[in-house]
């Protein structure tokens, strides 16, 4: 089935992942990081959309599918955003293959999987810590006075630094503003007061 | 919309377990830290010997204990009046207790073993340099502290969920709308609006405190990451000082709710309640810079402002609702009692707490005060004399003395008298030296100090026996709080 | 300065807990809720007003006399450097002449440290913080000779206590 939104995903995978596209983008660390890596988990998360079923809400263990589904994806950006591994993503082809491969399918899929499944609270505090990650990235690209790649220079780490804070106010912004002035006209009053619920 | 106080509080049966468990961990957690502070004292008097090394692995567990136990009970507090208005999770409150003891588990083999000893501002780069100490001592230390962070993170979200569910959006919780005329509904009660302010705040705290603390931990495994230090300071500082003032707001609740019981009259909400909460929602989380007037390279704009708005930050405690419970109070017939005593202490603790505060916020002030004893003087002012009364009040509320029908013996009266004059004397004798400018952190004093020091251990001493007391008399009644009498 | 401040904070926290003591009184003495409603918020009206006027007057006095250095101000010709580290004061000297401004240039070498200047007598007269990577510059002009100290004010480590450095001022 040739949806829309396959065709985005499919749009995106051509310009961020074939080869000498691919290196175009990698050539900048800015592109790499903040371009090229996006767009790798969009389209993954695209292609989820198209694939995992509608969540069962009701059901315990989907919620704890859900939160392992966004760890797994978490822990698969922050491994590509460790400086080493960008390096190596730049070195040697196989590995950019890897980085390729894992972004889609081990972060962009189970995030779509995943995310839907999440309550309130795993929601909120998975984006409070996306937002402090991308202080953490910002602070110490910034301030380290080193090269921290080999396969670029100190002045675009700087730019990075930079961007990674835009990101986090961002971040901070797009949670702030609905969580404050979001128009739901909310519920009434619990009847049994002190009442447990689960989240 | 419940516009009024509820006259009576119902909670479920695991609701129950879960906040007598916090509340117990949070009583321990509290005597044990003051009889550190206590030992910090008699070290500094000469009455003991506490090697220096020694002392200031106590000071950090001290200071980082006791603002952990303050957010452990506030949340509680905050937890137990919120659930009247709307549905929270008992799991996430359970949750939030295990990852605090498991933090404390590990901040306490840091320190005492580890030998981490930075302080409780963890001021960089002292952690990871400090001598005398390994890296990986601060980094359990750090990592410890994330663990209490996020399980303080979970309870705020699940706050702001249920806020979100039952009013729509933390604005409307917030009671924004009305504050600018867009809205006539009735306001929300004074606990959900307390609320709100809770949970933005301690939301942006933590994103602060995890933002400098992973640096900080990738710094001990990796001495070539650093981090400026001056930037490394502002950070700490918006966290340090954010945790440590939110838990003010969240045990305040407790007189909202309580007070009007044994006074009879009802605590509501007005515009200018939630013009001044919306203050401090503003103001706590940016009069940090008052940590950093001795830091000559901050820009002069940040300290101008950090002392007007330091100013202007106390008017929301001393013009709402300090002044609401006053009138609340006053000539109502209020029937004291141990529980409304240590209520009204509380708020006379945090006041008149406010006002060494101010002073020091004062930049020429700084110069000659910063980092003498005025500082722990001031801060204990609000803390011993504010923040753990509205947790104690609570505790005993909860087990004995609802509205004073139990029978008021003297010996609850003594304890009282006792933990506020010894409690005055302690902190006074705190500011005291820092009129004399003995400074702050010291392990060793200089004999002429020594003289405060055995005051200031006395009154510790009496102190901790009231504390124990009335302690001891929650966990007695314990059982009929779980029995749900 | 110091004895001011505890006045001031001695005096305020005492109104404020006759304040408290009134109403614990005369808690028994009951009045109509109305009544007190619109006495107590009149009475915070001009409270609120007090508190601003005499806010701003504070603020306006006190934010006249920063203790930073522009860089363009007055030629200073007695300059010390120092520098702070676990656990000793590194002075290039260790002396100046009373009456006239001392510019001390701190840092901090390892940690931030605090530099406090205090009197023979153990008061503290002026301060600044020595972090690393950073330079502040304190000026103070010393009105009489003697033997002064400088003690860490920023907690630096289980020696922090240790790091006390003399300072001697000289008649002109
Ligand atoms: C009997 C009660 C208490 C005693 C005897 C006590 C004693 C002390 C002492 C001696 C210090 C070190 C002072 C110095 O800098 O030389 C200290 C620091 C501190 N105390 Fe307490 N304290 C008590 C209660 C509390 C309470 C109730 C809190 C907060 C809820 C608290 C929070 C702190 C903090 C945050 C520090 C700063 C630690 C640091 O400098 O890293 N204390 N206390
Ligand atoms: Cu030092
Ligand atoms: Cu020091």
């Amino acid at each position: 089935m040739l949806s829309y939104r396959s065709l985005v995903a499919a749009g995106l995978l051509l310009i961020a992942a074939v080869p000498p596209l691919a290196w175009w983008w990698e050539a900048s660390l800015v592109r790499h990081m903040l371009m090229q890596i996006p767009m790798l988990v969009l389209a993954g998360f695209l292609l989820g959309t198209l694939v995992a079923p509608s969540p069962d809400l009701g059901v315990r263990e989907e919620r704890a599918g859900g939160i392992a589904a966004v760890l797994l994806a978490t822990f698969c950006v922050t491994f590509w955003m460790i400086p080493r591994w960008l390096d190596a993503a730049v070195a040697s082809h196989r590995v950019d293959a890897i980085k390729i491969m894992t972004l889609v399918l081990l972060a962009g899929l189970p995030l779509a999987w995943g995310w839907p499944r999440l309550g309130p609270v795993a929601r909120g505090f998975v984006w409070v810590q996306a937002i402090s990650m991308a202080i953490v990235l910002g602070l110490l690209y910034l301030t380290f006075p080193n090269r921290l790649c080999n396969s670029y220079l100190v002045n675009e780490q700087a730019i990075l630094g930079i961007a990674m804070l835009g990101i986090a106010g961002f971040l901070g912004l797009a949670g702030a503003v609905p969580v404050l002035f979001g128009a739901n006209n909310g519920s009434p009053a619990p009847r049994h007061p002190g009442a447990r619920v689960d989240p | 919309m419940v516009a009024e106080n509820p006259r009576v509080f119902t909670i479920d049966e695991a609701g129950r377990r879960i906040v007598a468990a916090n509340l117990v961990v949070a009583g321990a957690v509290l005597l044990a830290m003051m009889l550190l502070g206590l030992t910090m004292r008699l070290g500094q008097s000469g009455w003991l010997e506490v090697p220096p090394a020694r002392f200031y692995q106590i000071m950090t567990v001290h200071g980082t204990g006791m603002i952990g136990i303050a957010a452990l009970g506030g949340i509680t507090v905050m937890w137990y009046f919120l659930s009247q208005y709307v549905r929270l999770s008992t799991h996430i409150l359970t949750a939030n207790l295990l990852l605090f003891l498991i933090g404390v588990v590990i901040i306490l083999t840091a320190d005492f073993i580890g030998g981490f000893a930075a302080g409780w501002t963890i001021l960089f780069p002292l952690p990871t340099h400090g001598a005398v100490w390994p890296a990986e001592a601060a980094f359990w230390h750090l990592l410890g502290l994330m663990l209490v962070g996020a399980g303080l993170l979970l309870v705020a979200l699940d706050f702001g969920r249920a806020l979100i569910a039952r009013y729509g959006s933390l604005g409307r919780s917030h009671g924004w709308p009305q504050l600018f005329g867009l809205s006539n509904d009735p306001l929300p009660p004074p606990t959900v609006i307390a609320g709100t302010m809770v949970t933005i705040v301690t939301t942006l705290t933590v994103i602060g405190g995890a933002s400098i603390m992973v640096p900080m931990m990738i710094n001990a495994l990796n001495p070539a990451f650093t981090i400026n230090p001056l930037l490394a300071k502002n950070v700490i500082y918006f966290f340090g000082h954010s945790l440590a003032n939110v838990t003010i707001y969240m045990a305040v609740v407790v007189i909202y709710e309580l007070l009007p019981l044994f006074a009879g009259r009802p605590y509501k909400a007005s515009r200018i309640f939630v013009a001044g909460w919306t203050g401090s929602t503003i103001m706590v989380l940016i009069i940090f810079p008052h940590h950093l007037f001795m830091d000559f390279a901050m820009p002069q704009w940040a300290s101008g402002m950090a002392q007007v708005l330091s100013f202007t930050n106390s008017f929301p405690a001393m013009l709402v609702t300090g002044f609401g419970a006053l009138a609340l109070v006053h000539r109502s017939g209020i029937q004291w009692s141990l529980v409304s005593g240590l209520l009204f202490l509380s708020l006379f603790g945090w006041l008149a707490g406010i006002v060494p505060a101010v002073i020091d916020a004062t930049i020429v002030v700084n110069s000659v005060m910063h980092n003498t004893l005025w500082v722990p003087g001031h801060f204990h002012f609000y803390m011993l004399l504010g923040v753990i009364p509205m947790i104690l009040a609570f505790m005993l509320y909860l087990t004995r003395d609802r509205l004073g029908r139990s029978p008021e013996k003297d010996s609850d009266m003594w304890a009282l008298i006792v933990y506020l004059g010894a409690g005055l004397g302690f902190v006074l004798v705190f500011l005291y030296s820092g009129r004399h400018s003995v400074p702050r952190r010291w392990a060793v004093h200089w004999p002429e100090w020594m003289v405060y020091d055995r005051f200031a251990s006395v009154f510790a001493a009496l102190v901790i026996l009231a504390a124990a007391f009335f302690i001891v008399r929650f966990l007695i009644g314990l059982r009929h709080f779980l029995s749900g009498r | 300065m110091q004895e001011l401040v505890w006045d001031i904070a001695l005096l305020v926290i005492a109104a404020i807990a006759a304040i408290f003591l009134t109403v614990a009184v005369r808690a028994k003495q009951l009045i109509d809720p109305d009544r007190i409603h619109a006495f107590t918020y009149g009475f915070r009206a001009k409270a609120f007003a007090a508190l601003v006027i005499v806010g701003i007057a504070v603020a306006v006095i006190t934010l006249r006399q920063l203790p930073y250095v522009k860089s363009s101000a007055v030629p200073v010709s007695q300059v010390v450097n120092a520098s702070g580290f676990q656990w000793y004061w590194d002075l290039d000297r260790a002396s100046a002449v009373a009456g006239q401004p001392v510019e001390f240039r701190v840092t901090g070498g390892d940690v931030t440290h605090g530099f406090g200047i205090y009197d023979d007598s153990g008061r503290l007269l002026a301060q600044t913080q020595a972090m690393p990577n950073y330079t502040n510059r304190l000026l103070y002009t010393f009105d009489t000779p003697g033997t002064y100290r400088i003690l860490c004010l920023e907690y630096c480590g289980i020696a922090h206590h240790g790091m006390v450095s003399e300072f001697e001022v000289t008649a002109p």
